[in-house]
């Protein structure tokens, strides 16, 4: 019988484990077309964050419950020897709720303070993807030697119930939407 | 580390510090359930300490039950007591905490339940679509109004289009109207809004809607404004092909809007809560189960605690307990003042403090018990007479070392075994049984006190030895166990009567000496003189009778000068010429003048090295002669009497000698000459080294009584017993050094 080496097979496991919490938030949310533009002063960026919402997400949201998205931009910097740091750029936030008197979904962006209605969730949803043109702040001054990047990532919670210890949670991943950390080096 | 200290940062400061984070716990969960959205940061920190408290106190639980557990095992002293506390304390927590749980379980779902009325979720959607129709209503007039100024606006110039629509939003109050083209693009924008430069129209979902009739109108909530009116209408002006767009946003009175907001947000907040009321459910009773486990957690280990506590002075007790049924005195138990068992401890401590006074006492008394008897052991041990102590059944309770030398037994071998046993067991004692019993019996039985003390003389053969024994009984005093006791003091006075014995024959044979020696010589000379004078004056018949007349006197007195020379030799008083002389040399010199002898007896030699003893080497020779010439005649005599029966009888003599050690210690030589003749006759034997004692025809019977004379002379012993087969056997005994 074939039998792994046992250093190889702990480098296997090892890297199960790696890719095991990679796996586990694939379908959820995903950055598509990014890219990254101008320089260290102004950063552009043009994106698209697809979210999947379960079927728990938008059944709450029908029913009444605020899903609350969240868009965070760190400036992060390669380490050869130690973990990486990094440093928290910007957050773009977004509510959306449904209006059941109207039969609307309403979606508003708090950095902005932006409102925008939908009459379908389909296109709420594309316009919560969207991020065009979304500038950065002058970074010039944090960059120094070494390999720096932006990293993305991205979260959809329910808003809180008021419920003790936050036990949605603790029940089912379908609760809470989330996305890898997703970097792209500057250029 | 001072036990204070130690008490402290091992017993308190867990308790404590558990105790703390359980408060702590509880103050957070208390605050997060009551106002949840404010206490994110309490919500953060909420799961971790609960579980860190958990985990402490699970820990904590464990380790005390195994700890218990491995105390059991070992079987220590109230580890089963503890255990069982433990168990009961536990289980009258649980008990109670489950109960209540499981009520408060179904309470919470009850009433949260309770709280989600199928009547109130009726009402609330029948008020939302009140709520609907009236502003629906608002609605179709806003239509109205919008489809009156589309048709307005076909009798109007395209070029007025603009101030005609200004014109209009004024007039019917609107948010903002605006005509779009065939093209979707905006070719008029009217509104009341001046800082609106770039509005953001559902312009999809309007000609969406247009597409299958000409006009539609909708709710349409904007930003933080509220709710607003949206209608639109297609319009064809001047009967172009080309249809426009126009729509507007109309506003609804302050009431309208307020009421419709309050349905709005009441409908949703109902139905946030109604959709996630299992959820509620599952937060509140994991919350409360929460708080039963830690509760119930920390009852256990403050259970498990009590208990160890509560019967610690109870496993001090018993602990202290073993170790005194173990032989330990000294073990004391800490008294505190507050605690109940102190009077316990007091007590115990005062028992094992009077055990231990008792003990000593117990030990000094036996010690000196010890002496006494070791002093009386010794007493007895040194005293040359022999003591035998009988108990109430004459059974044997001591016998000193005199006793076990003189009867030649142990005291172990009948210790606490009858007088009888030992008498009947020991060669040569029934005699003496026989003799001390009836005093014995006589002095149990008697009350006169004369009978109690009584005194005999016994003749016993032991050994093949003649013991002449001077035996006194005595009653002793009651003994500790109430018990009468009897003592018989032996004393052997052999060998005082054979000295005065011998005293006796000495004088006799020096008397005879001078006495009769004297006379004989003269009486010879006379009787030789008158045979001379006398035989050749007388005529043949005359001189023969006087001759044989004369010789019969000489013949008698050389005969009585012989005896009389015998006993003077008996008599001579020792006078000992010792040297160091190789004793087997010696030996071997007088047996090689036997070697040709009367009885033709091969005379063998078995002689054990060369050992030099300090003796009179004269005397010893003499011993040597009197015992092989004893040897011979007696096997002689033998051949004499047996010619007549058996031709085929040959004499042996066997010498042998060794030097052996002796019961004290010391070394002896030992000299034995065995031979195959007739043997000694038994009631000869006990006297046989007597003077005049023997059965041989030839001699004087001064042989042997010589050769004790001679051996006593070198502080040595000689016994005489007949061998198992044939013949007899003579052993002499010599101090070696």
């Amino acid at each position: 019988m074939f039998r792994f080496p046992k250093k190889i097979s702990t480098q296997l496991i090892l890297v199960y484990l790696l890719f095991l919490p990679m796996q586990a938030h694939a379908e959820n949310i995903d950055f598509k077309d990014f890219k990254l533009m101008g320089n260290p002063d102004k950063f552009e960026i043009n994106t698209r964050v697809e979210f999947v919402l379960t079927d728990y997400l938008r059944s709450a949201l029908q029913n009444g419950v605020t899903l609350e998205a969240r868009v965070q931009f760190r400036l992060g910097k390669h380490n050869s020897w130690w973990f990486n740091s990094d440093t928290p750029l910007l957050t773009v936030t977004y509510q959306l709720k449904y209006h059941a008197l109207s039969r609307h979904y309403l979606l508003s962006r708090n950095d902005t303070n932006e409102h925008w209605n939908f009459s379908t969730l389909p296109s709420a949803v594309r316009k919560l993807s969207e991020l065009r043109k979304y500038s950065l702040p002058d970074i010039s001054a944090s960059l120094g030697d070494g390999e720096y990047y932006i990293l993305a990532a991205a979260d959809m919670v329910p808003s809180s119930l008021g419920l003790p210890l936050r036990i949605q949670s603790i029940f089912s991943d379908q609760y809470t939407l989330s996305s890898e950390g997703v970097l792209w080096p500057l250029p | 580390m001072a036990p204070s200290l130690r008490t402290f940062f091992l017993q308190i400061f867990p308790v404590l510090i558990t105790f703390l984070l359980l408060v702590a716990s509880f103050v957070m969960l208390g605050i997060s359930t009551k106002n949840p959205n404010q206490s994110s940061t309490i919500n953060t920190w909420l799961i971790p300490l609960n579980i860190s408290v958990l985990v402490i106190l699970s820990s904590l639980i464990i380790y005390n039950v195994l700890k218990a557990l491995k105390h059991l095992r070992s079987k220590r002293a109230g580890s089963r007591f503890t255990l069982r506390l433990m168990y009961a304390f536990s289980l009258l927590t649980v008990l109670p905490v489950l109960v209540v749980s499981y009520f408060s379980m179904n309470f919470i779902g009850d009433r949260i339940d309770n709280w989600f009325d199928v009547k109130i979720e009726g009402a609330l959607d029948d008020s939302l679509e009140l709520a609907r129709n009236s502003l629906e209503v608002r609605m179709r007039q806003h239509l109205f109004n919008l489809e009156r100024v589309g048709n307005a606006l076909s009798r109007v110039d395209q070029l007025d289009y603009s101030s005609f629509i200004d014109q209009q939003t004024k007039t019917l109050g609107a948010y903002e109207i605006v005509l779009f083209g065939s093209n979707q693009r905006v070719l008029v924008y009217s509104s009341e809004e001046a800082g609106t430069l770039l509005p953001r129209f559902p312009t999809e979902s309007i000609i969406r809607k247009l597409s299958t009739r000409d006009y539609m109108y909708q709710l349409e909530p904007v930003g933080e404004d509220g709710l607003f009116s949206r209608v639109a209408i297609s319009i064809s002006p001047n009967n172009n092909r080309n249809k426009l767009i126009l729509t507007a946003l109309f506003s609804f009175s302050d009431k309208e809007r307020i009421l419709a907001d309050n349905v709005q947000d009441t409908y949703t907040q109902y139905q946030e809560i109604s959709y996630q009321k299992d959820l509620i459910k599952k937060g509140f009773r994991i919350t409360l189960l929460l708080i039963m486990l830690l509760s119930m957690l920390f009852s256990i280990w403050a259970a498990f605690i009590y208990s160890i506590r509560l019967t610690k002075p109870v496993r001090n007790l018993l602990e202290a307990t073993q170790a005194v049924a173990s032989g330990d005195l000294q073990k004391k138990l800490e008294v505190d003042k507050n605690d109940d068992f102190s009077l316990l401890a007091r007590s115990f401590n005062l028992m094992t403090a009077r055990l231990s006074n008792a003990q000593e006492e117990s030990a000094a008394s036996q010690l000196q018990v010890q002496r006494q008897h070791d002093y009386l052991t010794t007493v007895l041990g040194s005293l040359t007479s022999a003591v035998i102590t009988l108990n109430n059944d004459f059974a044997i309770r001591r016998i000193n070392t005199a006793a076990e030398k003189l009867f030649d037994i142990t005291l172990l071998d009948f210790k606490g075994k009858s007088l009888k046993k030992m008498a009947s067991q020991t060669e040569g004692l029934l005699p003496f049984y026989g003799a001390v019993m009836p005093y014995l019996l006589k002095s149990a039985k008697s009350d006169n006190e004369s009978d109690k003390d009584w005194q005999i003389e016994i003749t016993l053969i032991l050994e093949h030895v003649k013991h002449n024994l001077v035996c006194r009984g005595l009653v002793l005093p009651e003994l500790i166990d109430g018990e009468l006791g009897y003592v018989l003091v032996i004393d052997d006075i052999s060998e005082m009567i054979q000295a005065e014995h011998d005293a006796a024959w000495g004088e006799v044979a020096r008397r005879l000496a001078h006495e009769i020696k004297n006379p004989l010589t003269p009486i010879r000379l006379s009787a030789e003189r008158l045979q001379h004078r006398l035989k050749p004056k007388l005529d043949g018949e005359s001189a023969e009778l006087l001759e044989r007349m004369s010789n019969t006197i000489v013949h008698q007195v050389d005969s009585m000068k012989n005896m009389v020379d015998a006993f003077s030799e008996y008599a001579r008083t020792p006078d000992l010429t010792l040297s160091n002389i190789n004793i087997n040399g010696l030996i071997r010199e007088v047996v090689e003048l036997y070697r040709i002898n009367q009885a033709n007896a091969e005379i063998t030699l078995n002689l054990d090295g060369s050992p030099i003893l300090n003796i009179d080497g004269d005397r010893i020779r003499q011993l040597m002669v009197n015992l092989i010439k004893n040897a011979l005649d007696a096997m002689y005599e033998n051949n004499q009497s047996d010619d007549n029966t058996n031709h085929n009888n040959s004499s042996v003599l066997t010498i042998c000698s060794v030097v052996e050690p002796t019961p004290e210690g010391g070394k002896q030589y030992k000299l034995t000459l065995s031979d195959n003749g007739p043997g000694i006759d038994k009631e000869l034997l006990p006297n046989l080294f007597e003077p005049y004692k023997t059965t041989k025809t030839k001699g004087g019977g001064l042989g042997l009584a010589i050769v004790k004379r001679i051996v006593e002379e070198h502080d040595g012993r000689v016994l005489a017993k007949n061998n198992k087969d044939q013949g007899a056997s003579i052993h002499v005994y010599l101090p070696y050094e």
